[in-house]
């Protein structure tokens, strides 16, 4: 289906699970997602669906035990990356897979100075001295638009606003010879909203400078339709609609991706509205998911069907698939 | 608006002191709100917005005292709030309810649920115990919580669940007053989407009056019939909803609207404006207007005076000099 030469990463039917005291919860269920070169794909859902599992699962942050592979893999420029060992992994972290996280201050060291941490990569990777290393460094600085960078480059976290060491972060981030792919977990969602708009447009600006690829995880609608090409909408560990961002906002056929974005006081369908049209009831608990759809217990158009068996893929189009019994009705609606 | 005034706000102010730890002791004073004044007419449901630290949620605690005020006024159907003694005061929150951000910080994680619903009713002494179970059952239904889960602890109940708890808690009392303090901000926007519906449908039901205080502008553009802007501690903008969604003339205002994320991805073609910088700290903000180092328009009188809050067109007011053609 897909031009393999432009593919950068790609996930098969990974299933990944946690051992708790009180039972196995399977996290991700049959997922496979696939980013291609210089694409922003995000992963929208809310709390519990998996998202950030998934991501994580990529260059193996998730504590392993209790977290466990039980069967997929996880394609990265032709190398399986469930397959490396620990010190193979740690080299493609600072190389080729890089993170930003949602709360900057607990990723970056509150003891070393922001611009040595950055530093640090260059010497770590690149194995350049480490006076090189500090002028990179102030390089990225500017690139990221931190005003002063050869004064703030001597800040500790501390020291600089939330707003600047997410910055910093994606600084550290870009501190690779070839980036390739940049995980984003929540990037702007500590920040206030003015800081956020600026962030993001420094994404946007920075994808296509370097030419990275985007993965980005987040919770918040207004987020994907600023962001996105493709939207990936999980729900309950499971991938439940694949579309390009429009086809997400103005077609959307999975019931849930519909009661997201009717959820949304700012969807334009409430007008002088009174009332949102919720979707009623609460994510299943995960330990006791079985073989059905997640959501059939909250659906509006849930069948018989619904609760026995997880719907095959139906593709719309080349970019647009659904996982549900029912999208025609949603289409119908 | 013709309703009649229930809380009144008269140049509120409340200063913390900030001391810094260190070899050399220092005290800085932080103006989390700055000079407030605000009416709130009753079945209204009026919004505060702003960023963090812009002084929203201190505003409403201390309307509420659950903060002392640094100066100014809080009357409460005419009655000085801060006037009253304690027993005074337990009479007057019979009125007054505040439902909190955090759904997990805010019920004791020790007590049943319905202890937690019914101690307002315990603290005041309303009805026998059997009355006072029969309404906390009422009080679950009320806000979708099955009766049957009275005996659970707060921790086996989901996030939003919580939220309803905090909710029933409130309405106990029967308040006519209620301070939303980011009531909906913890939660997914699908169980959001419920708790801002279950507080509408009671502000119809009993007709309530809300202040709504968020930091999600869509949130708030949707619940709100007034809404009113912060910016370190002071108000810059307050309008009809309307009025203000349509025609907002505060830079900071426009700012927040522009940063705001639409939900529309081919909104993303027409580029946006982006302020730049960061909120200042309130501990020691800009001279002048606070806005000023941020704002495209600012001139030398920004710089130097504070502009005061002025009604532009009935109704809507704004702190700017340059939209109130004053410079």
């Amino acid at each position: 289906m897909e031009d393999t030469k432009d593919l950068l990463l790609s996930i098969n039917n990974l299933n990944f699970s946690f051992d708790t005291q009180r039972g196995v919860v399977n996290a991700v269920r049959d997922l496979s997602i696939s980013i291609r070169k210089g694409e922003t794909l995000t992963l929208v859902g809310e709390s519990g669906c998996g998202k950030s599992v998934t991501a994580h699962a990529i260059n193996q942050l998730n504590p392993m035990p209790p977290g466990r592979v039980d069967s997929g893999s996880i394609i990265f420029r032709g190398n399986d990356l469930l397959k490396l060992k620990k010190g193979e992994i740690e080299k493609l972290r600072g190389t080729q897979i890089s993170m930003i996280f949602q709360e900057p201050m607990t990723a970056l060291n509150p003891v070393f100075t922001v611009g040595s941490q950055i530093a640090d990569v260059f010497m770590t990777h690149q194995h350049i001295s480490k006076s090189e290393a500090m002028e990179k460094a102030v390089e990225l600085f500017r690139l990221v638009k931190i005003p002063a960078p050869e004064r703030r480059i001597h800040a500790y976290p501390h020291q600089l606003s939330g707003g600047m060491r997410q910055r910093a972060m994606i600084a550290m981030a870009l501190a690779s010879p070839e980036p390739g792919l940049m995980i984003a977990d929540e990037p702007t969602t500590a920040l206030d909203v003015t800081i956020q708009a600026q962030i993001l447009d420094l994404l946007n600006d920075l994808k296509e400078k370097v030419g990275m690829s985007i993965l980005l995880i987040t919770h918040d609608m207004g987020v994907v339709a600023e962001m996105a090409d493709r939207v990936v909408v999980m729900y309950a560990g499971r991938k439940v609609e694949e579309a390009q961002v429009y086809d997400i906002f103005e077609e959307p056929r999975h019931p849930y991706t519909l009661g997201l974005l009717n959820s949304l006081p700012s969807n334009s369908k409430y007008q002088g509205a009174s009332r949102l049209e919720a979707i009623t009831g609460t994510v299943p608990d995960m330990r006791t998911i079985g073989s059905g759809c997640p959501f059939e217990n909250r659906c509006a158009y849930a069948s018989e069907i619904c609760g026995k068996e997880f719907p095959k893929e139906t593709a719309l189009n080349e970019s647009h698939s659904v996982w549900c019994h029912n999208w025609q009705k949603v289409q119908e609606d | 608006m013709s309703a009649s005034k229930i809380i009144e706000v008269k140049d509120l102010k409340k200063y913390f002191t900030i001391k810094s730890e260190g070899a050399t002791e220092s005290k800085a004073t932080l103006k989390a709100v700055d000079g407030v004044s605000l009416d709130v007419f009753e079945g209204e449901i009026l919004g505060v917005v702003g960023e963090s630290g812009c002084g929203k949620s201190t505003l409403g605690k201390t309307i509420m005292r659950l903060h002392d005020k640094t100066d100014g006024e809080v009357l409460y159907r005419g009655k000085d709030l801060f006037a009253k003694d304690p027993a005074a005061m337990k009479e007057m929150t019979l009125n007054m309810q505040m439902i909190f951000q955090d759904p997990y910080s805010s019920l004791n994680p020790r007590k049943k649920v319905s202890k937690i619903i019914g101690q307002p009713l315990d603290i005041h002494r309303i009805g026998t115990p059997e009355e006072r179970l029969d309404r906390v059952a009422q009080l679950m239904d009320e806000v979708g919580l099955n009766p049957r889960f009275r005996s659970r602890y707060p921790h086996q109940f989901s996030g939003g669940q919580r939220q309803r708890i905090g909710i029933a808690r409130a309405l106990a009392l029967n308040p006519e007053f209620i301070v939303c303090d980011e009531a909906v901000s913890a939660l997914d926007v699908s169980v959001q989407a419920q708790i801002i519906n279950l507080l509408l449908d009671l502000q119809v039901k009993y007709g309530f009056t809300y202040l709504f205080i968020a930091h999600d502008l869509a949130v708030v553009e949707f619940i709100a019939s007034r809404i009113l802007v912060m910016y370190l501690g002071r108000i810059v903008e307050i309008a009809d909803k309307t009025e203000l969604v349509k025609n907002h003339v505060h830079p900071y205002t426009q700012a927040l609207f522009e940063a705001f994320p639409a939900t529309d991805p081919r909104a993303r073609e027409t580029k946006k404006r982006i302020v730049m910088g960061d909120v200042p700290s309130p501990i020691s903000p800009p001279s002048g207007c606070h806005f000023h180092p941020r704002c495209p328009y600012a001139v030398e009188k920004c710089r130097q005076q504070y502009p005061p809050l002025k009604e532009i067109t009935p109704g809507h007011s704004a702190a700017c000099w340059v939209v109130q053609n004053d410079t």
